[in-house]
This record gives structure tokens, C-alpha cells and sequence, in this order.
């Protein structure tokens, strides 16, 4: 595992060999980790050789097919190496869960295209240099935690004996010689790249035993998205400290709201009204509100981030979950918000999401209530501080403080949000009060409103 | 009694001389007591001289091998005087530098023979047989080592010598047995062989350089054997009769006794410290098999005592001892320095063809209970050495296959002592193979085999 996708598999190719392929034109469909998309091709020219079988899996840089350009020579077209470090901190983990826009480059003469990277991306990857250059670890020491699953936070804990306190590869040995053996076993992989440290938990591979199979059991290979999952889960849970808030609210205005205004969407503006974007409202206000919620941590570093993207976890019909991210979410509306969202899950089930709609959410919602629970403990998605579950909305029984009645009880339409949020950086009082603003913005939602 | 040091240095070979300037520079008041040359043996009867001495020869091996590079020269001949006078000339040059050295850093000098006294001091005896006494807060004993003398070749320092006399012949012998294959052993011998001496090399164990990996050792002997050096290993000299015109030395060899004529014998059986008359009894400083007991900062047993180079455990090198002087020095002045890691220290041999290691051994791997990945390339596929028409050797490299730790790199071939510091670099920052892989070596330079060598370690190899 690296800071980005090493490796795609070839779904099909578009053309064929000989057939003429024009810039721009898609020429395969590929897999990478969790997002399956077109790759366009860079030249047009006609396809003189596939140097890859579909079903193949390729690594990044390598050549697959051969393109005679116009009135050139014989090019390689190459998947291209994706472009180093122009990505937020963030993204060095996000970028484990998607694909770079896998562009092409040519024969080795030919200069690699640049991406265009914005000023504030630029200006980010300067934190992150920062933010990195706070340890140094030689690449035996990070080759050792890596092979023995020593984590960051773990060689932090290691008294260095080399020069200014830098940990030595006899520390980390002596380390590894009292180190109880049962956390070996537990501890996350810590991937250490280039005298950084991004850290990836996986359960380990000593712990993988064979399982008992016992006749008449069925054993089921997880597929590729399943593995992720898999990782990314036990991964967040080494990384953040998770801890839990839950906070009820009572939605009946928009409940009723939504009644009242759901066929004006529908007809006038053409968008079916679902719950989601209205949360998503709540949040992103509450996020304003609270802008230390919308941070992510890097090393001893936490970076603020100025954009509130709001990931959104989708089920697919294969039992597997992706997380679309709707970007700058504090800039659309309701009807932008709801739009989106239908989009994305539209797309999400039907596997077309692109690598850069499943990237850089700042905080994610996950609807455990489409599925009837009340509440639930999301595990983060990192490197996000927090994840709102939002659950069944019920009608429930609940005292109501009137001034002319006193309290009195009433049935109302009631619902229960459930925040997971790393107490690393983020403590109990923060927690709550941000899970508490979004109730409130939600029960005190204007229900006089068009959109 | 006289005046007061923060230090006293006994010795000014490459340990005592480092030691004084580097205290100097962090504020002592230093003084050197020196009984000899300024620079000790490595300056004027060791490294310095006798690269000299092997530039010469090596100049005269090229001449003769002119044609094989398209340049016809008469025929050259040795001047041996003027080799030998040469090589002194250039050790006297080194030692003035120390001098001016010394001067520059205001280290006082002492002349004279040094003993340490309790109560942290020193006598010297000067030249005529004065004893002046002199106090210091700290002692540094850095007298270093000379050969070592087995029982039954003792030198008589006209038919059976020294390094020392080996280096300033009158004349030079037409044939000569040098029993000894390490570093000094085995330069006298190509030097010696080179400018026209029929040599004789004569190893007590299986292998030419017995320290240096074995592949490298075998590399050795083919290459001596090839340049018309007789080379005997499992082999021992039991007597050197001396009375007759020629020496007849006897050479126990598992086929049998063989008797060897020569001119001269040189000893070469490696070194021993120079402990006696220094006073270590006098105050009680501890020692142990010929060696001064000391801690990783060098402080003896005693307060205020310290020695450092070939008097104490560890590698009788002259970077060691300058390593270890700095170090010593450095902890007196209350810094903070690391140890020295003895497992990361370099050597070389200045034969043609060269020799340079660090680490490991192939052998010392496996024995430390390490799995290995071992690469090799060897310089017959190197396009500068193929430029350069020396094709002989290789670079062999040796990786912890489970962590990619660089355990060793032994390497024989032209050049290849420049190329070994590379390797101590990295291996002191820890670096993998990973990271010499992708280290963009200079093309064309023999440095390249390092990096192929280490892909070939992986598998990843271009060039083989």
C-alpha cells in the first residue's frame, strides 16, 4: 500500500486492435480499488497493439497498449504514475480508497502532462510537509515497524538513543525484544513512505487462522471491495479513538414540511425530496458552528479544513458500501443538496461513481435508520474526526413543555442521532455540542419555508 | 612540576593527534607528548608511506602495460632508491602538516617519552634522559601498536624485518618471503612483486586477507597468482636459517615441509599494543589480553584515564582510533556523542587489485543467525572498468532479507577503496537496499556496480 492506487484491473477494452481511437475517446474500463471507471485515451491514433488481456491486473506505469500516433512514431501508451503529492494531507488516505483519473503519458521523450493543481491544494501540501518532517525514521526503522506492525504511535513511544533522541534500529530491535508479544498481534500496520508516516491498520496476517469449516458450510471469497472494507474498518478503528454521542431529536416539522413540500420538488423542480439533504443541511450548519469538527489529524498536527465536504455512505446492491462525497456542501441548498444526493445514489448502485466523487470528505452520514435501526456506531471514515448515524424516525410518546398546559404529552415524530467522533482531538463537550446544534437545528427546523 | 592542562595526549598518531585538536577546538588546554615523528606510524611508517610506495609500483606496472593501451615506452626501470626516498618525503610532508596542525590549534608539544603517574600526571623523559612531570584533569594514552614478533621469526631487522625496514630497504631484494596475508602482508607483496621481487606469500589459514569475505579472498589469490606471486595458504614458516648468504625458510604446508630461499623475510603477523613502561601499573589502570579495559567513551577503570586506538579492543585502524579519539574527547567536554558502532568501520586494502568492506562477511551473516539476500556484480560487466582495462573483480553486498538491513558490502577491484564510504553512509543512516536501488549512481564509474550489485541482491539487475 502506498500514497496512491498501485494497480488496476482491466474490465474491458472499448477498442479494439487496429481500430482507430480519437483523444478524449474511452479506450478501457478499469477497476482500481473501489471505483471501476473509463480511462479516455491521450492521442488519437490507431491501436496498434493491446499489450494487456481483459481480466488482467496492471501496474500503474506499465504499458498496455501501443497507439501509432498521427504522423508519429510508435508510442506506449502508459497508465500514468500518478502525480506526486499535490493532493491535501487528507487525501494521502482517501487516496488509498480510490483511483487518480488514471491519464496516460508516452514514450519517455514525451513530457508527462502536469496536473493542474489549484493554489489552495499548493498551499496544503505545505502543512503537510510540516506536519511530516516532525519525525525522522530511517528506512530500516520504518522497514522494521512495518514488517512487525509497530504503528506510529507505538515508535513514538520508543526512547531514541541516535542523534537528537532519533530512534535507531537497536532501539526499535531492544524495542521489539520486551515488547509483549500479544500486541504484535493487535497493533496496526503502519505504512511508513518517504520519512513519512501514513498509517493503514489491517489485521494481521500471524492472527489469520485457519478457520473451522465444518461440512455443509459455504466459504465465500471476499471480492475485492469486500477486502477493502474490510481493511479500511479495522484500519479507523487502530487509528481514532472512538468514542460516542447520541443526541434525540424531534423531526415532526420536517416530517410534516417535507409532506408539504415534496410533489412541489417533484413536479416544479423536477427532484424527489428525501430526508438526507436536510440532514445534511443540519450538519453542514452545525459544522460552521463548530468548525473544529471538520478537521483531520496528521502526526502531532491537526489540520482545519476550509471546505466542508459531506461524504454519504451508500449501499450497493452487492452488499458492499461506498461513500460519495458531496463537495462544498455549505454551498448548495436544499434542492442542489437533494439533486446531489439522488445523483450520487443513483450512480453509487449502479457503479459509476468517478475516483473524484469518492474522495476529500471532510465528515461523513451514514442512514442507519433506512434500515430501521434507532441508533448505531459508525466507525469513522478517515481521515474525517466524525460520523453522524442518523436513525429511524419514529412516532413516539414524548412531554412537551407548553405554557398553557404545562407538560403534556404528545405524539411526535422523533429520531435519535448517533455521533462517533476521535477523542484523539475531539472531546466529549465537542462531541455532544456539535451532535446537540444538529438536533436543534433539525427541531427547529423552519417548516414555513419554500426550499 | 610544570604547567597545568585541561588534557595530556600521549602519542600523536592518527588517534592522539585527532584527540588533541578536537578538544582544542572545544576550549581545552592540550598538550601532545610525542617520543617519535609527529603522526605516529600511520603518517610516517604506515598508511601514508606506503601508498607511496604502491603508487610506484603501480606506475611501473603501467608503464609496462602501456602497449595494452596503444602507447609504446621503452623499457622502464625501478630506481628503488628513489622510491623509497620518495615515500619519505611524503610521509615527512604529512607529519609537518601535523605540525602546523598542532600549531594552528595551539596544542603544546612534548617531547619525549610519556608515562602516566597517579594524581593525573605525566612524566617525560626527554631525549637526554630529563623527567619533567606534568598535570592535566584528563589523560588520553594513545601509544599505539607495532608488530607483533612470533617466537620463532624474530626480527633481526636486516634479514628477517619489520614493516618498518621494509619500507626503507637499501636495496631491493630480488626475492623475498613474506609470511603474513593480511593488509600489510599482502600490500608488501604486490609492491614488491610489482617492481620485479620473486615473493613468496605465506598464509597460516585457508585464505589470503583471512579477515576480508572469503569470495573477495579468493578473488585475491587469483589475481597475485596471475601477477607471478607465489602464494601458499594452510601454510607455516617453522625456522628462517639466517647464516648462509640467502635466508632458508622452512614452510610447514598440509602437503608437507617445503623449503623457500630468499633474501629477506618479512615478518607481517599483525600488531601488538604499546603498553609496557607507560605507567598503566603505577596507577592501576586495568588491562586485559595486551589491551586497556575501557568503557564506550574510553575512560579506563581509573578516574581521569583514558585510551583510545590500538591499545584498546576493537579495530587497529587509524580512522578507528581518530574516531574514537573525537568521541573520548567529546564526552570529556561534556557533549553528548554517540558510540562508535565497531560493526560499521571500514577497511582497506591498497593491493592492485584494491579491497574495501564493511559489515558483515557472508560467513558472519549466516553465523549471526541472519537470512541473507546476496548480491554480486562483477566489474567484467562494468563499462568503466571495461574503459579503464581493469576488469578484475566485483562487489559483492549482503541484506538482512527480513528487515532489508545493509549487513555488508566486501568489495576487490580498481578504486573500489574510494567507493566504500558510500556504503558506511548508508549503512549508518539505516538505509535499505530499497534506497540504493533507487540512488541515481553516475554512469559511467565503478560506483555503479554498488547499486547493481544491490539490485542484484533483489533480482532487479540491468546489466547482468
Amino acid at each position: 500500500m502506498g500514497e496512491s492506487v498501485m494497480e488496476a484491473t482491466i474490465i474491458s477494452w472499448l477498442k479494439k486492435e487496429g481500430e482507430r481511437v480519437e483523444a478524449e475517446e474511452p479506450l478501457l474500463e478499469v477497476a482500481t480499488d473501489k471505483v471501476d471507471t473509463e480511462v479516455p485515451a491521450a492521442e488519437s491514433g490507431v491501436i496498434t497493439k493491446l499489450l494487456a488481456k481483459e481480466g488482467d491486473v496492471v501496474q500503474i506505469g506499465a504499458p498496455i497498449a501501443i497507439i501509432n500516433t498521427d504522423g508519429i512514431e510508435t508510442k506506449e501508451l502508459k497508465k500514468e504514475e500518478p502525480a506526486p503529492e499535490i493532493s491535501e494531507p487528507a487525501e494521502i488516505l482517501q487516496e488509498e480508497v480510490v483511483s487518480p483519473q488514471p491519464t496516460e503519458i508516452v514514450s519517455k521523450t514525451e513530457t508527462i502532462p502536469p496536473r493542474v493543481v489549484s493554489f489552495q491544494e499548493t498551499s496544503t501540501q505545505k502543512v503537510d510537509k510540516v506536519s511530516h518532517s516532525m519525525a525522522f525514521y530511517s528506512p530500516l526503522v520504518r522497514k522494521i515497524a512495518k514488517e512487525e506492525n509497530i504503528s506510529l504511535e507505538e515508535l513514538a513511544t520508543i526512547a531514541g538513543t541516535g542523534k537528537s533522541g532519533r530512534v535507531t534500529k537497536n532501539d526499535v530491535l531492544a524495542y521489539l525484544e520486551k515488547r509483549p508479544k500479544k500486541e504484535r498481534h493487535v497493533r496496526s500496520n503502519g505504512t511508513i513512505t518517504d520519512g513519512r508516516i501514513h498509517e493503514f491498520a489491517t489485521a494481521e496476517k500471524s492472527t489469520v487462522t485457519t478457520p473451522l469449516i465444518k461440512e455443509g458450510d459455504e466459504v465465500i471469497d471476499m471480492d475485492r471491495v469486500r477486502r477493502i472494507i474490510a481493511d479500511r474498518m479495522v484500519e479507523s478503528r487502530n487509528i481514532s479513538a472512538h468514542v460516542h454521542s447520541f443526541v434525540e431529536a424531534d423531526v415532526t416539522r420536517i416530517v410534516r414540511w417535507k409532506k408539504k413540500v415534496q410533489d412541489h420538488f417533484l413536479k416544479d423542480l423536477g427532484v424527489k425530496l428525501t430526508y438526507t439533504p436536510i440532514f445534511i443541511e443540519a450538519v453542514v450548519k452545525a459544522l460552521q458552528d463548530f468548525p473544529m469538527m471538520n478537521i483531520s489529524v496528521h502526526g502531532n498536527k491537526i489540520i482545519k479544513k476550509k471546505r466542508i465536504n459531506i461524504g454519504l455512505a451508500v449501499a450497493m446492491p452487492d452488499g458492499n458500501l461506498i461513500v460519495p462525497v458531496i463537495k462544498n456542501a455549505d454551498q448548495l441548498n436544499i434542492v442542489g443538496l437533494a439533486k446531489m444526493v439522488n445523483d450520487y445514489a443513483y450512480r453509487a448502485r449502479h457503479n459509476q461513481l468517478k475516483p473524484d466523487e469518492v474522495r476529500d470528505s471532510t465528515y461523513t452520514i451514514t442512514n442507519v435508520g433506512s434500515f430501521g435501526s434507532t441508533m448505531g456506531t459508525p466507525i469513522i471514515l478517515q481521515p474525517n474526526v466524525g460520523i453522524l448515524a442518523i436513525g429511524v424516525i419514529e412516532k413516539k410518546p414524548v412531554v412537551i413543555e407548553s405554557e398553557e398546559y404545562g407538560d403534556v404529552i404528545a405524539i411526535r415524530h422523533m429520531m435519535v442521532l448517533s455521533h462517533s467522533y476521535d477523542h484523539r482531538v475531539i472531546d466529549g463537550a465537542l462531541g455532544s455540542l456539535f451532535v446537540k446544534r444538529v438536533g436543534e437545528y433539525l427541531q427547529n427546523f423552519d417548516d414555513t419555508r419554500v426550499f | 612540576m610544570s604547567a597545568k592542562y585541561n588534557l595530556i595526549v600521549i602519542g600523536s598518531g592518527p588517534g592522539g593527534y585527532v584527540a588533541a585538536i578536537r578538544a582544542s577546538q572545544l576550549g581545552l588546554k592540550t598538550a601532545v607528548v610525542e617520543r617519535a615523528e609527529l603522526g605516529g606510524v600511520c603518517l610516517n611508517w604506515g598508511c601514508i608511506p606506503t601508498k607511496a610506495l604502491l603508487k610506484s609500483a603501480q606506475v611501473f606496472e603501467y608503464t609496462r602495460h602501456a602497449a595494452d593501451y596503444g602507447i609504446n615506452i621503452k623499457e622502464a626501470t625501478i630506481d628503488f632508491g628513489a622510491v623509497v626516498k620518495r615515500s619519505r618525503g611524503v610521509a615527512e610532508g604529512m607529519s609537518k602538516g601535523i605540525q602546523f596542525l598542532f600549531k594552528k590549534n595551539k596544542i603544546e608539544v612534548i617531547k619525549g617519552f610519556g608515562r602516566v603517574q597517579p594524581g593525573k600526571k605525566v612524566e617525560v623523559k626527554d631525549e637526554k634522559g630529563g623527567k619533567t612531570v606534568y598535570e592535566a584533569d584528563h589523560i588520553i594514552i594513545a601509544t599505539g601498536g607495532r608488530s607483533r614478533e612470533l617466537p620463532n621469526l624474530k626480527l633481526d631487522h636486516k634479514k628477517i624485518i619489520g614493516y618498518r625496514k621494509a619500507m626503507t630497504l637499501e636495496k631491493q631484494p630480488e626475492s623475498m618471503v613474506i609470511v603474513g596475508s593480511g593488509a600489510i602482508g599482502s600490500e608488501f607483496a604486490y609492491f614488491y612483486n610489482a617492481i620485479g621481487t620473486k615473493v613468496t606469500l605465506v598464509e597460516f589459514l585457508p585464505h589470503l586477507v583471512p579477515l576480508e569475505d572469503e569470495d573477495v579472498s579468493k578473488q585475491l589469490e587469483r589475481s597475485f597468482k596471475k601477477s607471478g606471486i607465489k602464494v601458499m595458504v594452510n601454510s607455516e614458516v617453522t625456522k628462517v636459517d639466517t647464516k648462509g648468504k640467502k635466508c632458508k625458510v622452512s614452510i610447514k604446508t598440509h602437503k608437507g615441509e617445503e623449503q623457500v630461499e630468499c633474501d629477506v623475510v618479512l615478518s607481517a603477523v599483525g600488531v601488538t599494543t604499546n603498553i609496557e613502561g607507560i605507567g598503566l601499573e603505577d596507577v592501576g589502570i586495568a588491562t586485559d589480553k595486551g589491551k586497556v579495559i575501557v568503557d564506550k567513551y574510553y575512560k579506563t577503570n581509573m578516574p581521569g584515564y583514558y585510551a583510545i586506538g590500538d591499545i584498546v579492543k576493537g579495530q587497529a585502524l587509524a580512522h578507528v582510533a581518530s574516531a574514537e579519539g573525537i568521541i573520548c574527547v567529546e564526552k570529556i567536554a561534556g557533549l553528548d556523542p554517540e558510540p562508535l558502532d565497531y560493526n560499521n568501520i571500514p577497511g582497506c586494502t591498497y593491493t592492485t587489485p584494491e579491497i574495501a568492506s564493511v559489515g558483515y562477511t557472508e560467513k558472519a551473516a549466516k553465523e549471526a543467525g541472519y537470512e541473507i539476500k546476496v548480491g554480486k556484480f562483477p566489474f567484467t560487466a562494468s563499462g568503466k572498468a571495461s574503459a579503464a582495462g581493469a576488469k578484475e573483480g566485483f562487489v559483492k553486498v549482503i541484506y538482512d532479507a527480513k528487515y532489508g538491513e545493509w549487513l555488508g558490502a566486501h568489495m576487490i577491484g580498481a578504486n573500489v577503496t574510494e567507493m566504500i564510504a558510500e556504503v558506511v553512509a548508508a549503512r549508518k543512516l539505516e538505509t535499505t537496499g530499497h534506497e540504493i536501488i533507487k540512488t541515481v549512481h553516475p554512469h559511467p564509474t565503478m560506483s555503479e556496480a554498488i547499486m547493481e550489485a544491490t539490485a542484484a541482491a533483489y533480482g532487479e539487475v540491468i546489466h547482468l
